[in-house]
């Protein structure tokens, strides 16, 4: 009888101080899905205005510190199509899709990689993440990187802490001297991005896989076809 | 008359020295030499001064023909004279094929990809400084280069 009301009152006492525990312990950010917000951040790069000049990296780099060696966001050229002297190039970018059923976000340990329940933004919380590298490896359009100088996981997140608090546009979208770029609101159907994908037809990249990125691309008309 | 009289020892003279300074390497008249500095285009367009625009470094082995082409019946009739730059009014394309009649395009496209795109549409000396000591163009480095291709492609968007 002692036995067993000493183990009730362990077990009493244990429970006490796990609920109180896990109370202080604020929820991990990731935590189920997003929201109802009003807000669906998401963007819209088209090929065909876009001149490969690498003005958006090179004011992504400056407005978010990203250091040489590693980018946010990156315009991949291919190319030369045709004969000298009318040839032309494709261009293509590669940086976080803000995936709606984000890999990164599932295999992140610690909760540092999670959707914004606000924005729709796939951000990282520094200050969670241990550098364990599984974002890295799960996600599919291989655009995360370990930041050499913070060492935690970083990519692309719409500029949300050094342009949108402060009303602006993404850096890569103001740098854009053809505004191949539309950064807008999903959800506001004046929106210039959604008026743009109403009206040009657009594609996604492996959608296959269910990701349900918001990174929509135009895609270009020049050159041939390549198989 | 014998040639030990004075009047032929003084020619003797004269004519060993001729050949003495003709034998001479580097001299302008010995060989020749290709070089805007001795170019006869000269005689009027540097008699005030300086010459219009930018020109070639004068240490260059290149004369004003070399670019600008056949002289033709200038300065008095109208000639086929290309001049360079954007207010150039000769057309883009016969511009970019006196710069191509020396430089190669492959080699072009190897240092920078926009010059294949560019080739139809831009002349060289848009970006360019054309044979000066040091081309503005070729010390661009990082954010530079990007934003001198928004220069033009913000206006023209």
């Amino acid at each position: 009888m002692d036995t067993s009301k000493r183990r009730f009152l362990k077990g009493c006492g244990g429970v006490i101080a796990g609920v109180s525990v896990y109370s202080m312990t604020p929820q991990p950010l990731a935590s189920n899905a997003v929201g109802d917000s009003e807000i669906k951040y998401a963007m819209l790069h088209d090929e065909n205005l876009c001149i490969g000049c690498n003005a958006c990296e090179d004011a992504c780099r400056e407005v978010n510190q990203v250091p040489v060696g590693v980018s946010r966001v990156n315009i991949i050229r291919t190319g030369p199509y045709g004969e000298y002297p009318e040839q032309s190039y494709r261009f293509s970018r590669h940086s976080c899709q803000h995936c709606e059923a984000a890999p990164c976000v599932k295999v992140c340990p610690t909760g540092a990689a999670y959707i914004d329940k606000d924005t729709g933004i796939v951000a990282v919380n520094e200050d969670r993440c241990v550098g364990c590298q599984y974002c890295i490896a799960a996600c599919p359009y291989q655009i995360r990187f370990i930041n050499p100088l913070t060492k935690v996981a970083d990519k692309c997140d719409f500029c949300q802490q050094s342009q949108l608090t402060q009303g602006l546009q993404p850096a890569c979208v103001l740098a854009c001297p053809t505004e191949a770029l539309v950064f807008g609101n999903l959800k506001d159907p004046n929106s210039a991005l959604v008026k743009a994908l109403k009206s040009k037809p657009t594609y996604r990249q492996k959608i296959d896989l269910g990701t349900r990125p918001k990174l929509f691309h135009v895609r270009t008309v020049d050159g041939e076809i390549v198989l | 008359m014998s040639l030990t009289n004075r009047y032929g020892v003084s020619v003797i003279y004269i004519v060993w020295f001729l050949l003495l300074w003709l034998s001479f390497p580097g001299l302008p008249v010995a060989v020749e030499v290709r070089s805007i500095d001795t170019s006869h285009c000269l005689k009027c367009h540097k008699r005030n001064g300086k010459m219009l625009g930018l020109h070639a470094n004068q240490g260059l082995a290149i004369t004003c023909e070399d670019c600008h082409g056949e002289k033709g019946k200038h300065p008095r009739k109208d000639s086929k004279i290309i001049r360079f730059g954007v207010e150039s009014d000769t057309q883009i394309k016969r511009q970019v094929e006196q710069c191509l009649a020396c430089h190669d395009h492959e080699a072009l496209a190897q240092a920078l990809w926009t010059h294949n795109v560019h080739s139809t549409r831009v002349s060289c000396a848009q970006c360019h400084q054309l044979h000066t000591e040091t081309d503005p163009a070729l010390m661009l480095i990082g954010p530079a280069i990007s934003q001198s291709c928004v220069k033009c492609h913000r206006d023209n968007h």
